[in-house]
């Protein structure tokens, strides 16, 4: 109930009644109804004799606190009626109905509940120290958005407490960090520059890696292992196979007329010391609608488990790769799953001519189509460099779909229209996650066993023993055995024996001659490529 | 449409059979192969899409089915 005067419960007109006794001149403290009489100021005060107004200074004075003196001695059983007044300015108020402005401090013990906006020209503070756990508790809380013009100090955690939370820089939100639920973060395909170490092991921009680990699928990601030549010249119509980098194919399609010379490069990016250089030593100018070219990387479907493909796990996997290459434009990077005839396609794009740049294209996870659990090629990663109209004529497939040529390739520029032309590319590496990491450098000796699974070249001659005898003239028996165990018993080359003696398994070769002695050439091979 | 198996390994299997010549090579499209098996998730399993071998038939259902 709104109130003029000092609390409520006193109202501003406070009456107090007394009962002489003979004599009395002065009266205070508590009245005949046992309430004591208090009044801030004597002028604001009335006092009655048997129902008459007595008259302030004559007939009494209030000179003494809470006190009404200087009367004349009154007679037995006289009334004293005192009418006190509370103080008040009714200038010095705040109107509730049109508001107004406090000059000095407010306090409020309550809460202050405000429709309106509400403009603080000094510091808004809260010395609530409650926690804020969730979007509705904390000293201080908004249902709203909140915009800061300047820094923002936490003294402890910050929560971004959506899934899809994302952390935007820049005024045009040029750069985010973005929030994969149950995964990971993501940073909008920028560079991170100035990281001196990742989880303790140095490393700048994505080619300084640590030796060991297994998060790469590409073998020979560096393109140093070169078992069958470091260089071969005239790769042309008809060539599709292995020439230079192990692992490595090429393949064309149709009857293309180029030609190119492959090799092994030491024009490379910072940290490596190899690259895959393809020259087009034979231009293709005119590119048919069913020829194309690419270089490809198979891999066991044994080796592809964790992929979940083919279920509801199924998980994306991410390339990286640095390219150097002379004609800019639009290139295409597909996973073929060869197990189910389906692919998945991406673009990059080379923005330099000539020139190192690093390249991340992540694949969603595909929920159809199991890879076998065996040692053939059920995945191909393929770089096109060429492609005619049947694999560009439709719309890239940039989901996992059932194979369709003419969704393979869309947009692929052709990299061999010009014998200016070269095409580089190393550090290579295809990993789970929907992040490219630092690139998984491996000792030359790690490198060159993955190669021998599928590829192996004896360097030396070797003979084998021969015995002599009677009846055939002596024979002899000799038998390499390979430095890690072959994906599939393999092609073999050099070897000099009776074919028919030769016994070719995953692990070595025996052989058996008669009348000579066996023996495997310099440069005798065994071939369990894909 | 001939085909119709489970798995695509199941028909290339049974194409294998009928045709032993045939190698997994020859029924990948980006393998150089000239003969696409597919199959389009709609239920009913993998067919041959594609059979352009430059000297080997397309085998019938039949022979399919008892390979």
């Amino acid at each position: 109930m709104p109130y003029l005067g000092r609390e409520g419960q006193f109202g501003v007109r406070n009456r107090f009644q007394y009962l002489a006794s003979a004599g009395d001149t002065s009266f205070s403290g508590a009245d005949a109804n046992g309430i004591t009489m208090t009044f801030d100021d004597g002028l604001y005060v009335d006092v009655f004799l048997n129902g008459v107004k007595l008259k302030a200074g004559e007939d009494y004075n209030t000179n003494t606190a809470n006190t009404i003196a200087g009367i004349t001695a009154l007679d037995a059983n006289d009334e004293i009626e005192v009418i006190a007044y509370d103080a008040f300015s009714a200038a010095d108020t705040v109107s509730a109905a049109d508001g107004g402005t406090f000059s000095g401090n407010v306090a409020m013990s309550g809460t202050l509940s405000v429709t309106g906006a509400t403009t603080v020209t000094g510091i808004l503070k809260t010395d609530d120290t409650t926690e804020a756990t969730s979007t509705t508790d904390g000293s201080l809380q908004t249902d709203g958005g909140l915009s800061v013009a300047k820094d923002a100090v936490i003294g402890d955690d910050l929560k971004l407490l959506s899934d899809s939370s994302v952390v935007s820089l820049g005024a045009d939100s040029d750069v985010t960090i973005t929030h994969n639920a149950d995964k990971g973060i993501t940073l909008n395909s920028m560079d991170i520059s100035g990281v001196k170490s990742i989880n303790g092991t140095d490393s700048v921009g994505s080619r300084y890696g640590q030796i060991g680990g297994n998060r790469n699928y590409i073998i020979n990601g560096d393109t140093s292992i070169c078992q069958r030549a470091t260089s071969v010249a005239d790769i042309g119509n008809g060539d599709s196979g292995y020439h230079v980098q192990d692992r490595f194919k090429i393949t064309e399609q149709g009857a293309p007329e180029s030609v190119v010379t492959m090799s092994r490069a030491t024009d490379v990016p910072d940290g490596f010391q190899y690259s895959m250089k393809v020259d087009c030593t034979t231009a293709e100018s005119s590119v048919a609608a069913d020829e194309s070219w690419w270089i490809e990387q198979r891999i066991e479907g044994q080796d592809l488990y964790a992929w979940c493909k083919g279920t509801s796990a199924a998980r994306p996997v991410t390339l990286s790769f640095w390219v150097n290459a002379t004609k800019t434009g639009t290139n295409i990077v597909s996973l073929y799953d060869a197990d189910n005839t389906r692919h998945i396609t991406k673009s990059y794009t080379v923005n330099t001519t000539n020139t190192w740049e690093y390249k991340t294209i992540t694949y969603a996870g595909d929920t159809t189509g199991v890879f076998d659990r065996n040692n053939g090629a059920s995945l191909q990663i393929i770089w096109w460099l060429m492609a005619g109209s049947n694999f560009t004529s439709g719309t890239l497939a940039t989901s996992w779909a059932s194979y369709t040529a003419a969704n393979a390739a869309v947009g692929q520029v052709n990299n061999l229209d010009n014998t200016s032309n070269n095409f580089h590319i190393t550090g290579i590496q295809l990993e789970l996650g929907e992040t490219a990491t630092v690139f998984q450098n491996e000792s030359y000796g790690e490198n060159l066993a993955k190669c021998q699974r599928y590829f192996y070249k004896g360097e030396d001659l070797v003979y084998g023993t021969h015995h002599y005898g009677s009846g055939d003239g002596g024979a002899g028996y000799a038998v390499v055995w390979f430095p890690v165990t072959m994906r599939a018993d393999p092609t073999v080359t050099g070897v000099n024996s009776n074919s028919t003696a030769q016994q070719v398994s995953k692990d070595k070769i025996d052989c058996y001659r008669v009348g000579n002695y066996p023996s495997f050439d310099a440069g005798h091979t065994a071939d369990a490529e894909l | 449409m001939v085909g119709y198996y489970t798995t695509p390994n199941q028909l290339r299997e049974k194409i294998k059979k009928v045709h032993s010549d045939l190698t997994d090579n020859d029924m990948n499209p980006m393998g150089g192969g000239t003969i696409t098996l597919q199959n389009n998730t709609d239920g009913k399993g993998d067919f041959i899409a594609k059979w352009e071998h430059p000297s080997l038939s397309m085998p019938t259902q039949s022979q399919l089915d008892s390979a």
